[in-house]
């Protein structure tokens, strides 16, 4: 057994150590019984060596089992305080406020609290509620009148849990705020979140609704502004993704990316380091959220490994990016759905987009579009029982509505990007600029409208039995053995013998 | 030439072609309701709120209200063609959150020419912010009262009925009263104005008020529109501005029997959705 294959198996162990413990209590007696078993089967008395292995195997499932456990047992300093009568909290809006159409929502990080009119220091975040005006900005300080309370699970979501990944465990709704001083956060994030702001104003002064919303939702993440009925419309022809930054999206843009700046004529490396580069804008204009952050790492790394390294170990590298992510942050296997999309959506590109690839002949080649329509389905494929058990319906139309819009997500970002620019210093610049992307957001709006009236779009499910979402991916594994490995294995077989020949 | 490169040429004329015929298509869909002899009036259904938007023969756009949200964007979004990012004059009745909220987002997206409120204040954050975009955005800004007249175009006024100089302590009394005139047709939009300013303004300037079209009060609270007001405007159209299953039990039953009454036909936005009138000066129409 390689040195490879058991540092594989060694992370797979922990990351199932992680696994058990979200779903299962384990008392302390039963670790301490664990780690003995594991101990008794690395002595040195034993002769198998995979015996050995498989005693450091468990080693490191409790070691997952003990990371989980430290990392859900932490609680800020502040969320002592919850559901003890109003408080005075004094602190900073440490992210962009996230502006919805009836609310505002912040997170502030605390430094002092006042209780009867003594103040002592207590550090925590705290997820603050409030009405939609005034506007708060990052940096903000301020001074919060409220309740804080812990967050309320609601009926079918772990709504704690959830917030607690972010390093949440208390939130105030509509407190009495009084405004101390502006710009009291970091620099850079205030330039970046300065910068982001510029944009969207640019877009909303430009371009009219709800083509305007759309953009914002492309171009900066931002979908709260869409209104109810166009999200359906999203949901129910599967292409919410597009304002979302997903691992899928990521991966699939910069692959287009990619491919746009070859035709061009750029040397492999110089693209790729451009496609990294334009990730990493991508992700700081949009106010580099978590969520983000985590998909572009891993569609960065997918990206490296595929350009850099050795091509067969792309698998390898994105799964230790993961691993690494979940090592930080063990909350996030379980109760993060855009980590576990993204990560679900790589793997499926990584597995399936080729053999998808070579069954999509009939579409044409051009702006990638039989690429980009392969990585959809390959990435719906893979993450089709994680979007039916967190937003229980799954669309019939999804394929046919991605595959007309995806390819121009690209050209709407950089063409986005430079109207907004342009309408930020003149309005009859940003005027000319806007009208191209006025039509290609009309068209994406159309194909959207047009797909969502289509009888049977999509099927609600009420509940999905966990049972399943195991037997579906035993039956993927089953599919891709049997279908695609031999192809790659034959692949790779062939390229070996022609390697000396060249 | 390669292959490759002859399809990319093929494609990027044909996609070239394309965008042509769709920009073309949806400006000539866009521009056919700029029919120059009407005068459209549409109280847009922005849920439990006002918000009516006039564009006149002369093509001048005027927006009275704007609602409790972003709504509105989404409305005049549909209304205007995608290009036209200009609003002429927006008005602010009253500073309710009801009233102004959309305001807000409305001067934030689009190059507001006047803006106008009856100058009350009010001490709530979404005035501060009203406050706040006026002077980033340095639009022009008056406060109009009773017996201000807007000119906007050929045969089309503004006459401004409320607030008096003295003003009253409730805020939806202070609100503005508008009565627009078109040849032979009027509208009379009456914000939020309770019993006191409709008795007001029925004893004292009843010509003033008869109107064609009405705006009835306090999207039809049981506080506003009585038998008085409204043998006084006489209309032949009443329309009201109201959210679906609002909380506030809007319209009340009274209003809607004194209106039934009267024999005035009632149309409201959270059944009809928006309401579209037009007028050439000589026929009301509604869409």
């Amino acid at each position: 057994m390689g040195k490879g294959r058991i540092f594989l198996y060694l992370c797979l162990s922990f990351v199932g150590g992680i696994f058990i413990r979200s779903f299962f209590p384990i008392p302390r007696e039963a670790l301490w019984g664990i780690i003995v078993l594991g101990l008794a089967c690395v002595m040195p008395i034993w002769r198998e060596k995979r015996f050995i292995i498989f005693g450091f195997c468990i080693l490191f499932a409790a070691l997952g089992i003990y990371r989980y456990q430290q990392k859900a047992g932490e609680v800020s300093k502040i969320a002592y305080h919850n559901d003890r009568g109003e408080v005075v909290l004094k602190g900073i809006i440490s992210r962009d406020p996230d502006v919805r159409s009836k609310i505002i929502q912040f997170t502030f990080e605390t430094d002092s609290i006042i209780i009867d009119g003594a103040r002592s220091p207590a550090s925590g975040n705290v997820l603050v509620t409030s009405k939609r005006y005034p506007e708060y900005h990052y940096g903000d300080e301020l001074e919060i009148k409220g309740e804080l309370e812990t967050p309320k699970n609601f009926s079918d979501f772990d709504y704690r849990a959830y917030l607690a990944k972010e390093g949440i465990y208390s939130v105030v709704s509509f407190p009495e705020i009084t405004l101390l001083s502006h710009d009291e956060g970091n620099t850079i994030f205030a330039w970046i979140f300065e910068v982001k702001h510029a944009l969207r104003d640019s877009i909303t002064k430009n371009l009219s609704s709800p083509e305007s919303e759309i953009l914002s939702g492309i171009l900066l993440g931002e979908q709260r502004k869409v209104s109810d009925d166009l999200l359906e419309k999203f949901n129910i022809t599967g292409t919410r993704h597009i304002m979302a930054i997903s691992g899928m999206n990521i991966t699939i843009i910069s692959e287009i990316v990619l491919s746009v700046l070859l035709f061009l004529g750029l040397w492999r490396t110089q693209a790729f380091i451009s496609s990294l580069f334009f990730i990493t804008i991508f992700i700081l204009m949009i106010g580099a959220p978590a969520s983000a952050v985590r998909a572009g790492v891993m569609a960065g790394v997918l990206l490296f490994a595929q350009n850099l390294g050795r091509p067969r170990n792309e698998n390898r590298a994105v799964l230790y990016a993961a691993l690494a992510m979940v090592f930080i942050n063990p909350l996030l296997f379980r109760f993060d759905a855009g980590f576990q999309l993204s990560f679900l959506a790589i793997l499926g590109i990584i597995y399936f987009s080729k053999y998808f690839e070579e069954r999509l002949r009939f579409l044409p080649k051009v702006i990638g579009i039989r690429g980009v329509s392969a990585m959809t389905v390959a990435a719906q494929i893979m993450t089709l029982p994680l979007l039916l058990s967190t937003f229980g319906r799954v669309s019939l139309v999804s394929l046919p509505a991605n595959i007309l819009i995806v390819p121009l997500l690209p050209l709407v970002m950089v063409g986005g990007f430079i109207a907004a620019l342009g309408g930020m210093f003149s309005e009859i610049i940003g005027k000319v600029l806007f009208l191209p992307l006025w039509l290609i957001l009309h068209y994406i709006i159309l194909v959207i409208e047009f797909f969502s009236r289509v009888p049977l779009a999509s099927f609600s499910f009420e509940k999905v039995s966990w049972g399943l979402v195991p037997f579906y991916y035993v039956l993927l594994f089953w599919f891709w053995r049997r279908f695609i490995r031999k192809k790659l294995v034959q692949r790779s077989v062939l390229d070996q013998q022609e390697a000396p020949g060249k | 030439m390669s292959i490759q490169k002859r399809n990319f040429i093929l494609y990027f004329f044909g996609s070239l072609v394309v965008i042509f015929v769709l920009f073309w298509t949806a400006v000539f869909s866009q521009a056919r309701s700029e029919d120059n002899q009407l005068l459209k009036v549409t109280f847009f259904d922005v849920g439990q709120g006002d918000s009516a938007f006039i564009e006149t023969p002369g093509g001048r756009q005027i927006l009275i209200d704007g609602g409790p949200d972003n709504t509105i964007l989404r409305k005049l979004g549909e209304e205007l063609p995608f290009y036209d990012r200009d609003i002429d004059l927006v008005i602010l009745t009253h500073p309710e959150a009801d009233h102004l909220n959309g305001i807000i987002e409305v001067l934030k997206s689009y190059n507001v020419h006047l803006v106008a409120d009856p100058g009350i204040m009010k001490d709530t954050g979404a005035y501060q912010e009203y406050q706040d975009v006026l002077e980033e955005s340095r639009v022009p800004y008056r406060t109009l009262r009773a017996g201000d007249r807007i000119v906007i175009g050929e045969n089309i006024v503004f006459d401004i009925l409320n607030p008096q100089i003295a003003t009253y302590r409730e805020i939806n009394n202070n609100s503005i009263v508008a009565r627009l005139t078109y040849k032979k047709h009027s509208f009379l939009f009456t914000a939020d104005i309770e019993k006191p300013v409709e008795y007001e303004l029925a004893k004292e300037n009843a010509p003033l008020i008869d109107s064609d079209v009405l705006k009835v009060g306090h999207h039809g609270s049981k506080t506003s529109s009585t038998k008085l007001f409204l043998a006084a405007v006489s209309p032949d159209l009443a329309v009201i501005s109201v959210g679906r299953n609002n909380s506030y039990g809007h319209p009340t039953q009274d209003v809607l029997e004194n209106l039934k009454e009267y024999g005035i036909k009632v149309l409201r936005t959270d059944i009809d959705g928006d309401v579209k009138v037009l007028s050439d000066g000589e026929n009301l129409t509604i869409e």
